[in-house]
């Protein structure tokens, strides 16, 4: 699977267990008070898996594994005490499961975490919020009613450099005014996947899927998914409004589906500007292209410039004349930070580790996961803010609907959303999560 | 440079304000841990810190800081301005820098340079006094004659060797008091390259302080490195020291709070005629690569005086190294013999420093 800020994780996840993440010493101990939360997983699809093997046992513990597939049912069941569930619906009446994680069709969000939190579930739901404004609202009133905590998964507001980027230089001001930011986010194949032989005989239909094929490549259809632009570009859009303080004003775009004629409906090449407030201009590029071109964005200011990549992120200020290079690096535990030797010129590793130095390359995507969990079971357990609120999540789910309506209408659209943006807010949580937190 | 110990950095706590608005940052692993659980694990959670490089004085300058650390990334980079501005008054390898033009001119006349290097240079003569000749920055004549200086290394010849030696050596420099220097010795060379590093990661770590960093591991070339603070979960930064035969392995492993490390050793640069290695670290005394030390790790307070004294001990040995640790209490020393591949020695003590032996 091809996502902004995702493309290694499977690969990371394979190499290293949230276990060892975490430290033998912690998972040993085990919690005293409350323990894990228990958690169902809705949908157990590629996302699905990403979000189960970003479970720490010390903070979630997987229950219940919902899929309307009946091949997930025996992977599913070879964990132990987790029962599987053909219907969501059914898994609601376990009352010892305390959160549900949603990985289905965007289409079925708001309905199923509606219905999760009605039932008194709290709720992580993959991005986006939902397909449309009224789903949005519908859902948000629904966490409202509920009382329960709503989370949207945007990965970058725990993804360690974003946050860094975010808290450390825009926050600081390190750029200066920043008036442009180019956002780029190739896509090297057609994104269509197989359809696995172990579902060969399964009629979706009575679930609303017209198809198999339709079920698995849910994301090229626009009844299922809110195409590219909502899947892929909506984290994108989500990561600028939050570095600018809110959502755009306006937009224009051009698009269609150019490259890949294979039945789908949504656009395969789109490329948007997006504007906002006090002058500042966004390009964003969803085109295809080759395996060689990562995702990156370049965040230009008066003093400097900013690229954050999957490859290599780099800071340019104006009065050095060298780059600067940022990365992470796994802290704590029992792991050296450095290994000391005999001094190297710059061409050589300088921040190689050894032996467990293949984690540090991983630490990235697999931590924004971890981070995310974890931060989302602290604020059940323990009434901790989490980054990004719905109203985030929705003024991103209303930006990608405005840019839909740009390139159908070939116009430029307000989205009338800068009229709730507030520059100070910029973590201005629902009000219905700082009543949770506040009982 | 004095250093303190801080005491383990406070968590910060829930940060739900009076009127019910909520932070705007989520909570740490570390602190979700510690409202969870009744006692706290034995070792801090793993979290992810971001690490600031940039490439100046021919390696890596690195500097890990917290991300929840709001001024970090900015005071990071000001620490690796300031080293650019340092490589630019201490590098030979840039004509104009300052002490390229010392070693042009002081021979003939007196040369006034500014305070940062006349304060290097007096640091310089008072190391290379306590460590009996071993450390001596004016043997950049005998880094030449050698080749190690433009990194064509080879066998010099007994002429040129002997004529390296003669001008060579701190009894050569004059320093004046109205901030004057001058060389007894036309072929004299001052090269920095055994201090510089440490030197601009005190100045870094001092900028970093400055700007309201209470934690951050600053390090170059993989050598040197100031732990400032305690480190994530006030445990101390863990450093480990590479093994420099076994490169796979360490031999050590350092708990840090507050203080500097250096590390010599010449298993990354050097050369081989008829099996004989000849290392790049020479030993001013003899004109000849040191031998005897595999690897030499001095904990100090300043970067300078680690980076120095590892230069030092590996040249002078164990020697050098068991009477100037009796000498100067808090400076410890890890040494690794040729003699025993297997037996690091540590040498000295101090609160700032835990030292594990062993490939932990």
């Amino acid at each position: 699977m091809r996502k902004f800020g995702r493309r290694h994780f499977l690969k990371a996840v394979g190499g290293v267990s949230a276990l060892a993440a975490f430290g033998a010493t912690v998972a040993f101990e085990g919690p005293r008070r409350r323990g894990p939360v228990r958690v169902a997983l809705i949908g157990a699809g590629a996302q699905g898996e990403v979000l189960c093997n970003s479970l720490d046992p010390f903070v979630a513990q997987l229950a219940a594994v919902c899929d309307i597939r009946p091949s997930t049912k025996a992977t599913a069941e070879q964990q132990q005490g987790v029962k599987w569930y053909q219907d969501w619906r059914q898994m609601l009446n376990d009352g010892s499961i305390e959160a549900v994680m949603i990985a289905t069709p965007l289409c079925t969000h708001a309905e199923i975490a509606a219905g999760c939190l009605d039932a008194g579930k709290h709720v992580f739901c993959e991005t986006g919020i939902a397909q449309d404004a009224a789903g949005c609202e519908r859902l948000i009133a629904a966490a409202q009613r509920s009382g329960r905590i709503l989370h949207i998964g945007y990965q970058h507001y725990y993804e360690p450099l974003y946050w860094a980027a975010f808290n450390n230089i825009m926050r600081q001001n390190l750029l200066g005014d920043v008036f442009a930011i180019e956002a780029c986010c190739p896509t090297s194949h057609s994104e269509r996947v197989p359809v696995n032989p172990d579902d060969a005989g399964f009629d979706p239909r009575p679930w609303g899927y017209a198809s198999l094929d339709q079920l698995m490549n849910w994301r090229l259809y626009r009844r299922y998914s809110a195409g590219p632009m909502g899947e892929w570009g909506g984290r994108v859009i989500s990561l600028i409004n939050w570095f600018l303080g809110g959502p755009p004003t306006a937009v224009q775009a051009t698009g269609g589906i150019y490259t890949y004629k294979d039945d789908r409906d949504v656009n395969d090449h789109v490329f948007v500007t997006l504007e906002y407030p006090y002058s500042r201009t966004t390009t964003l590029s969803l085109i295809p292209s080759n395996g060689f071109v990562q995702p990156y964005m370049q965040i230009m200011g008066k003093k400097g410039t900013l690229i954050l990549s999957e490859g290599e992120s780099l800071l340019f200020m104006e009065d050095q004349d060298n780059s600067t290079q940022l990365s992470t690096a796994p802290v704590g535990g029992t792991q050296s930070i450095m290994d000391a030797s005999a001094s190297r010129r710059a061409e050589g590793a300088n921040h190689s580790t050894l032996a467990q130095g293949a984690v540090a390359g991983q630490a990235g995507n697999t931590a924004a996961f971890q981070n995310e969990i974890v931060a989302f079971c602290g604020s059940i357990r323990a009434g901790a803010p989490l980054r990004g609120s719905l109203s985030d999540a929705r003024n991103v789910t209303l930006g990608c609907l405005a840019i839909d309506k740009a390139i159908e209408r070939q116009t430029r659209v307000m989205t009338q959303l800068h009229a709730k943006m507030d520059r100070h807010a910029l973590f201005d949580q629902d009000e219905r999560q700082t009543a949770y937190a506040r009982s | 440079m004095p250093c303190s110990i801080k005491t383990k950095d406070k968590l910060p706590m829930r940060e739900v304000n009076g009127d019910g608005a909520m932070p705007n940052r989520a909570p740490s692993r570390r602190e979700v841990f510690s409202r969870w659980h009744t006692c706290r694990p034995s070792a801090p959670p793993r979290e992810d810190w971001i690490r600031i490089s940039h490439s100046a004085m021919a390696c890596t300058f690195d500097a890990i800081v917290s991300p929840e650390c709001e001024p970090g990334i900015g005071a990071a980079q000001e620490y690796l301005r300031s080293v650019d501005r340092l490589e630019s008054i201490l590098s030979v390898f840039r004509a104009e820098s300052e002490v390229s033009m010392l070693n042009r001119s002081a021979a003939e006349h007196p040369v006034w340079v500014g305070p940062e290097l006349f304060a290097l240079l007096q640091c310089c003569e008072r190391l290379h006094r306590e460590t009996d000749g071993a450390f001596d920055v004016t043997s950049g004549a005998l880094t030449r004659c050698w080749g190690f200086e433009n990194r064509s290394p080879a066998l010099p010849s007994p002429e040129a060797l002997k004529a390296a030696r003669g001008s060579s050596g701190f009894r050569h420099v004059t320093l004046h008091p109205d901030g004057a220097v001058s060389f007894r010795s036309a072929g004299l060379r001052i090269n920095f390259g055994s201090i510089g590093k440490g030197y601009a990661l005190d100045q870094g770590a001092a900028t970093m302080r400055a700007r309201g960093v209470t934690t951050a591991l600053l390090s170059a070339a993989n050598s040197s490195a100031f732990a400032l603070g305690s480190g994530p979960g006030g445990a101390g930064w863990r450093v480990g020291l590479r093994h420099p035969v076994f490169k796979n392995q360490r031999f050590a492993t350092l708990l840090l709070r507050s203080c500097a490390l250096g590390t010599s050793g010449q298993e990354e640069q050097g050369f081989e005629i008829d099996g004989q290695r000849y290392g790049h670290i020479l030993d001013p005394r003899s004109g000849f690569p040191a031998r005897g030390v595999l690897s030499a790790t001095v904990l100090a307070g300043s970067a300078a005086q680690s980076d120095a004294l590892a230069t030092a001990f590996f040249v002078g040995g164990m020697p050098l190294a068991e009477r100037y640790c009796a000498a100067h209490p808090g400076i410890v020393a890890v040494m690794l013999l040729e003699d025993d591949l297997s037996r690091p020695i540590v040498v000295g003590s101090s609160n700032h420093v835990e030292v594990n032996l062993g490939n932990i």
